[in-house]
């Protein structure tokens, strides 16, 4: 019995010890060596000539702070390739010896870092033993040299190619043009991931999302092994300088501002293992600032490089297109309104048509030619002029035409005919003499018409303006309250017309503007000189009347 | 070089006056989209040459080619102005500074303003879609009766009403024109001189004093047409509208534009859609290519 109790605490005790793995001793501090390494790649043995890199690392596992002294035996026919680094290396006939000190503190502490050794060119193939210890323990670790049988030259790697966009399976995917990056819009990404269920996201997570992938396919004639760091940057065609817009996400949180972000450094940073291979490919996914770059031509600059050669270099044109699917949407959605409010107008044209009076349609159409005279006229001939003048501050004359002198005409004619649709008419007059006189047809000049004029009767007709104006004397039926509110149903649905247009622009006929430009074009073209426009229209409107209203 | 010239149809015996209205607008459409689909400079070059060809068959006179040149180049030079100073892509030169990022006020809320080398370049090849819209559409203008071209639009279901109120302010356009010119000099003679002192106030007057004897002689215009046009019995009597028959040669032929478009616009489609990475057909493989160069 009691040797049974005897047994059960003994079989207890040794359950409760730590594992004992290989060079491991009873005082917690363990050390390991890895030679060749390739960033895990097994490799089975390396040539005579070549480098080989060594990873090593030490850990203390131990309440108490550990000083230990790491010796590494080389043996024969290998040696340090780097004597500038903080190892002392002692020479033997028998292999260099390098050595260096290391404290450890307590708790858990580790140290790891890479050797760089140099394998004779004239090394017989076999096994040799490099030997790693730490004072306490010792472990031997076996590289094996092997023969190609061929001679090989001293010729350093160079990157032959530079392959992208690939899927993530390195896979050239056909569908996608060659050296061109399609920039992905990921301003929506939040509100897509809530539709699509994935729930809320941010930047951070969506940043650790590669655009694509490329392929370096790099030569190695002299099969040399060796790790080496590989840096894409992209570089402005024209003057070479450097521009953002590629970037490394962190992976810790100690990366400089923390999170996937925080590690942006405006170039991609990778770190790739040369197997030795004659021909081998490097697959590297390919982060995208979208913010920080323009559509265009760049320089893709991969540099291949590690402590000992001279940097190898390639360089690719690439193509970066950034898409405008706000412009699109904005395009689509005005196109599909109009349309709809068209289908509706076509219903019921004749009906509107037929409460006017003849006086009236031969007013309007003359207002109409009018407008054409005064305005598109003018406009057409000093738009040009006047940009080239005055730069992009010219819409501040032009607009004196088409924004202040249109809307005194059209509010004008609303005091006179208050009529539903008598606004529509004016412009559609307005827009078939243009293209009768000037040919001026284009899919703009119909979206900007057509979102003007559907704009200006629903916010009229929808303020109870139009209702107003019929009820009451015109010159003295409008108190300041009601103009304002003309003023700023002018405006807004002129600066709606004016954004819908540049969007066209933009989007139809491929033209650039910039967003203060957009911005100050709808503040002052579009709403100040509109509502001007049309409160010097109610004055012009009262005039009118007392000389040939109804 | 009158003013008539501009907007006027002259009579002719050409081809391009020969062919159907209709056919005219239907091939006028038919570019507005072409010129849309199409990204290639070269084929946009093309489609404008074949725009001004079409003016050397119609034999368009020398004042008319003279027109055609000044607002084609207005309108290129003011593309590429614009695009010089607003173009985006890179890579982009800058050849020349308007307004420094370090100028207060101006320079903060532009962030600078540059002249791109580039943005010229690309301002010159995108303006060749206004620019063939706009010889195309003179083209039409120059050689196609406008009356033809209303009773094109009513036999195609415009209202009677509307077609009328076109007709007259195409009509009343001239008169409307001379009124405009008067009543500027009679402002110049009382010493107005709108654009020389640019003070808000007096450009708002100057607008009011020219716009309200125009307008008001357009309304009592109007009374007196409308009283005319009611006299001889406008909207009472049934709609007459006499055109001729459209040949079915120019039928077909724009039932070919109209099939092409269809087929450009599909391809378009097709060719966004491999560009995005959406969809491909390898074995069309050509087809793209002929697409990337041509499109």
């Amino acid at each position: 019995m009691k040797l049974t109790a005897l047994l059960s605490l003994c079989l207890i005790a040794l359950c409760l010890l730590p594992p004992l793995g290989a060079g491991q001793t009873g005082d917690d501090v363990t050390i390991s060596l890895q030679v060749p390494y390739y960033l895990g790649k097994p490799r089975e043995g390396v040539g005579p000539g070549s480098q080989l890199q060594a990873l090593y690392s030490i850990e203390n596992r131990s309440q108490a702070a550990v000083a230990a002294t790491i010796s590494i035996k080389l043996p024969p026919g290998f040696a340090l390739a780097d004597r500038s680094t903080v190892w002392q290396v002692e020479q033997y006939p028998e292999g260099d010896i390098l050595q260096r000190h290391i404290d450890l503190a307590g708790g858990y502490s580790q140290w790891f870092d890479l050797l760089t050794i140099q394998a004779a060119a004239d090394i017989i193939p076999g096994t040799y033993a490099i030997i790693i210890s730490d004072g306490r323990q010792t472990r031997q670790v076996p590289v094996t040299v092997v023969t190609t049988g061929r001679k090989l030259g001293n010729e350093p790697p160079v990157i032959e190619e530079i392959i992208l966009p690939l899927d993530r399976d390195g896979k050239n995917d056909e569908r996608l043009s060659r050296n061109t990056l399609v920039m992905r819009d990921k301003s929506w990404d939040y509100y897509k991931n809530i539709i699509n269920g994935k729930g809320a996201s941010n930047l951070e997570v969506e940043a650790l999302h590669p655009l694509t992938h490329m392929r370096l396919i790099v030569k190695n004639p002299s099969e040399q092994q060796k790790l080496v760091v590989i840096t894409a940057r992209l570089h402005d065609a024209h003057s070479r300088e450097p521009v953002s817009g590629l970037f490394t996400p962190g992976t810790t949180g100690e990366d400089k501002d923390a999170g996937s972000l925080g590690g942006h450094e405006d170039k991609l940073v990778a770190f790739a293992a040369l197997t030795g291979e004659p021909r081998q490919t490097v697959q590297l996914p390919v982060y995208m600032n979208e913010q920080a770059l323009a559509g265009g031509q760049y320089i893709l600059r991969v540099v291949m490089e590690d402590e000992f050669a001279p940097p190898v270099v390639q360089e690719t044109v690439i193509t970066v297109v950034k898409k405008d699917w706000k412009a699109l949407a904005v395009i689509g959605g005005a196109a599909v309104i109009l349309l709809a409010a068209l289908l509706l107008a076509v219903r019921r044209v004749r009906s509107v048509l037929a409460t006017l009076k003849t006086r009236w349609l031969v007013t309007v159409a003359l207002f109409g030619a009018a407008a054409f005279a005064v305005v598109t006229v003018p406009s057409t001939l000093l738009n040009d002029f006047f940009h080239i003048l005055m730069g992009p501050f010219g819409f501040l004359v032009t607009g004196l035409f088409h924004s202040i002198m249109l809307y005194m005409m059209i509010i004008a004619l609303v005091i006179l005919i208050p009529r539903p649709g008598v606004i529509a008419l004016m412009i559609i007059v307005r827009l078939l003499l243009g293209m009768l006189a000037f040919g001026q047809v284009s899919p703009i000049s119909l979206l900007s018409y057509g979102i003007n004029a559907l704009l200006l009767e629903t916010l009229l007709y929808s303020s109870g303006l139009y209702s107003h104006l019929q009820s009451t004397d015109a010159a003295a039926g409008l108190n300041w309250q009601k103009v304002a509110c003309l003023a700023l149903i002018c405006g807004v649905a002129d600066s709606i017309a004016t954004y819908v247009t540049l969007q066209g622009l933009s989007v139809l006929y491929r033209m650039y503007y910039a967003d203060w430009y957009i911005y100050l074009l709808l503040l002052i073209n579009g709403f100040l000189y509109t509502a001007i426009g049309a409160v010097c229209g109610v004055r012009l409107g009262s005039r009118l009347c007392r000389v040939g209203g109804d | 070089m009158s003013v008539r010239d501009v907007w006027e149809a002259t009579p002719g015996d050409t081809l391009v006056h020969k062919l159907d209205v209709r056919t005219k607008v239907v091939l006028l459409a038919g570019f507005a989209v072409a010129v849309i689909l199409i990204d290639s400079p070269r084929t946009l070059y093309l489609l404008f040459c074949l725009t001004l060809a079409l003016h050397i068959l119609a034999r368009s006179s020398v004042p008319r080619w003279r027109i055609l040149i000044i607002f084609v180049l207005l309108g290129l030079w003011g593309s590429m102005v614009s695009q010089a100073l607003f173009y985006s892509r890179e890579p982009r030169t800058i050849v020349a500074c308007l307004i420094p990022p370090s100028l207060p006020v101006l320079g903060t809320l532009t962030g600078g303003v540059f002249v791109y080398r580039e943005g010229l370049e690309y301002g010159a090849v995108q303006a060749l879609r206004s620019a063939s819209m706009l010889s195309l559409g003179l083209l039409l203008s120059w050689t196609s009766d406008p009356r033809q071209l209303l009773k094109s639009f009513v036999s195609w279901r415009m209202p009677y009403e509307l077609a009328f109120m076109l007709i007259s302010g195409l009509r009343f356009l001239p008169v409307i024109f001379q009124e405009t010119a008067v009543v500027l000099t009679a402002q110049r003679l009382r010493g107005f001189e709108p654009l020389k002192a640019l003070v808000p106030r007096r450009l708002i007057q100057t607008a009011f004093q020219t716009l309200f004897p125009i307008l008001a002689r357009t309304l009592r215009r109007a009374a007196t047409l409308a009283a005319s046009v009611e006299s001889r019995g406008f909207g009472r009597e049934a709609r007459v509208t006499e055109i001729k028959q459209w040949p079915a040669s120019e039928q077909r032929l724009c039932l070919g534009v109209f099939t092409a478009i269809i087929l450009l616009l599909g391809l378009k489609i097709l060719d966004v859609l491999q560009f995005n990475g959406l969809f491909f057909i390898p074995a069309w493989r050509d087809l793209y290519d002929v697409m990337k160069v041509w499109m």
